[in-house]
């Protein structure tokens, strides 16, 4: 035994990465990888959190100027959101008294599990392919296709690969992730939102009769098992539509920077 | 015996916290500091300066703790590390073996290309990833790693040879004509 590992280290340790690669995928390794990931999950959480930290005093400084343009956009907006919210209050009143008459059950309490953001993952660095690690997974009750949310309630993604104490996330704006989502429009437009270049998000293949405006509001639609209706995805920026085509479709605008997340939550079913 | 235990836990503990880095700490910067591999930096150290075995062992033991944090295939860490590893000793052994900065430049760039190569290809293949070799932001994250190990190179060369006192040329030797 001794002459072959004097003789033959190479295979010795291909050998043992054999053995392991086998061991993990009938999972006997899965108490090491749980009792590993548990010890090293605050370690992981707080160089997060100061990977982060450098990430976002960066940001500040290069963004200052965009900034002060935002800020003169945003005052006329302003102006226009007061007419507005006077007549949602009118919208508002008439769907209490219709609720009270039809007994509906209301569908805002949803209930959360909360998780720290502990990686962004990704086989290469490109800006479009890094989904989110949290610090959850299926111990806590966590399955793929569940939404997760920021703080104020707007989804940021969903989970697509659970394992016994971790999650992974795409982001909608992440190419490949797609989520059923309807348009607060007079129509309530339903379609597939699916991620652009890691920036933004699109909805394609809207039939051209559907009226979107800029503006419009998008949320989830329902439609999927996993996913509540009615969390906001983002809003409408763009509207392509040519009168020779058959669809048309819309670009969103997520209403959050996703490069700060560190705390988000999981809705459960 | 004490000697060896004490280097193989030292040796364990210094990977589990180069991989706990390398996956939560360098992910959360922004994009010119996403592509910094401490993990490969060192890897390819220990290669120019020590030997393969030893590097091989840092690879199991980093590639592991790196496959066990990440959602991609078990073992894709370890493997493309290993391969790249395995490519450079073989060239360092048989074409560059004066053992100067330029040289050790060259075993930094070529296991950095060889390794995100091998991974493109296994994306490409076994993993229904997109053909990435033909983004540009592929190539532009290739040319930070190759700054970051660069960089790195040429700051710890000097110390370690000082160090080690295994290599004596910092540049090519210059051959006196009379």
């Amino acid at each position: 035994m001794m002459k072959l590992q004097r003789k033959n280290p190479l295979f010795i340790l291909l050998a043992i990465f054999l053995l392991i690669i086998i061991l993990h995928w009938i999972g006997a390794l899965q108490p090491v990888e749980r009792f590993i990931f548990k010890s090293i999950r605050p370690l992981s959480n707080d160089l997060y959190l100061w990977g982060t930290s450098i990430s976002a005093s960066y940001d500040e400084r290069t963004q200052k100027e965009e900034l002060l343009e935002k800020i003169e956009s945003l005052e006329t907006q302003l102006k226009d959101l007061a007419i507005d919210k006077a007549l949602y209050q009118e919208v508002l009143s008439e769907n209490e008294k219709l609720r009270k008459h039809l007994n509906f059950v209301d569908n805002n309490n949803f209930t959360t599990v909360l998780a720290h953001v502990i990686a962004q993952e990704g086989l290469f660095t490109t800006a479009e392919r890094r989904d989110l690690v949290i610090d959850k997974g299926r111990q806590a009750g966590l399955s793929e296709g569940l939404a997760v949310i920021s703080d104020g309630g707007i989804v940021i993604g969903k989970i697509i690969a659970v394992e016994e104490e971790s999650a992974r996330v795409c982001l909608t704006t992440t190419p490949g992730c797609q989520l059923a989502v309807s348009l607060q429009n007079e129509t309530q437009t339903q379609g597939l939102s699916d991620g652009r270049l890691g920036l933004t998000i699109a909805m394609d293949f809207i039939p051209q009769l559907e009226k979107i405006a800029i503006s419009d509001v998008v949320v989830t639609s329902g439609l999927s098992s996993e996913i509540p209706r009615g969390l906001v995805l983002g809003k409408v920026t763009e509207v392509k539509s040519e009168s020779n085509e058959v669809w048309q479709s819309a670009t969103i605008e997520p209403l959050l920077n996703f490069n700060n997340l560190t705390i988000v939550s999981v809705v459960l079913p | 015996m004490f000697k060896a235990l004490t280097q193989f836990l030292l040796f364990s503990l210094v990977s589990i916290l180069l991989a706990v880095f390398q996956f939560s700490f360098i992910s959360a910067l922004p994009a010119w500091g996403q592509n910094l591999y401490p993990g490969v930096i060192v890897i390819v150290f220990i290669i120019f300066f020590i030997d393969l075995l030893p590097a091989l062992y840092f690879i199991l033991a980093f590639g592991f703790f790196l496959d066990i944090l990440s959602f991609q295939f078990f073992g894709v860490y370890t493997l493309t590390l290993t391969a790249a590893a395995l490519v450079v000793y073989f060239i360092l052994k048989n074409f560059l073996t004066n053992r100067s900065l330029y040289s050790f430049l060259a075993v930094m760039f070529i296991f950095i290309f060889i390794y995100n190569f091998l991974l493109a290809i296994i994306s490409f293949i076994f993993l229904s990833g997109s053909f990435i070799l033909g983004d540009i932001s592929f190539w532009s994250s290739l040319g930070w790693q190759f700054f970051w190990g660069g960089l790195s190179a040429i700051i710890f060369f000097s110390p370690l040879i000082f160090w080690f006192k295994k290599f004596k040329p910092f540049f090519l030797e210059k051959k006196r004509l009379v």
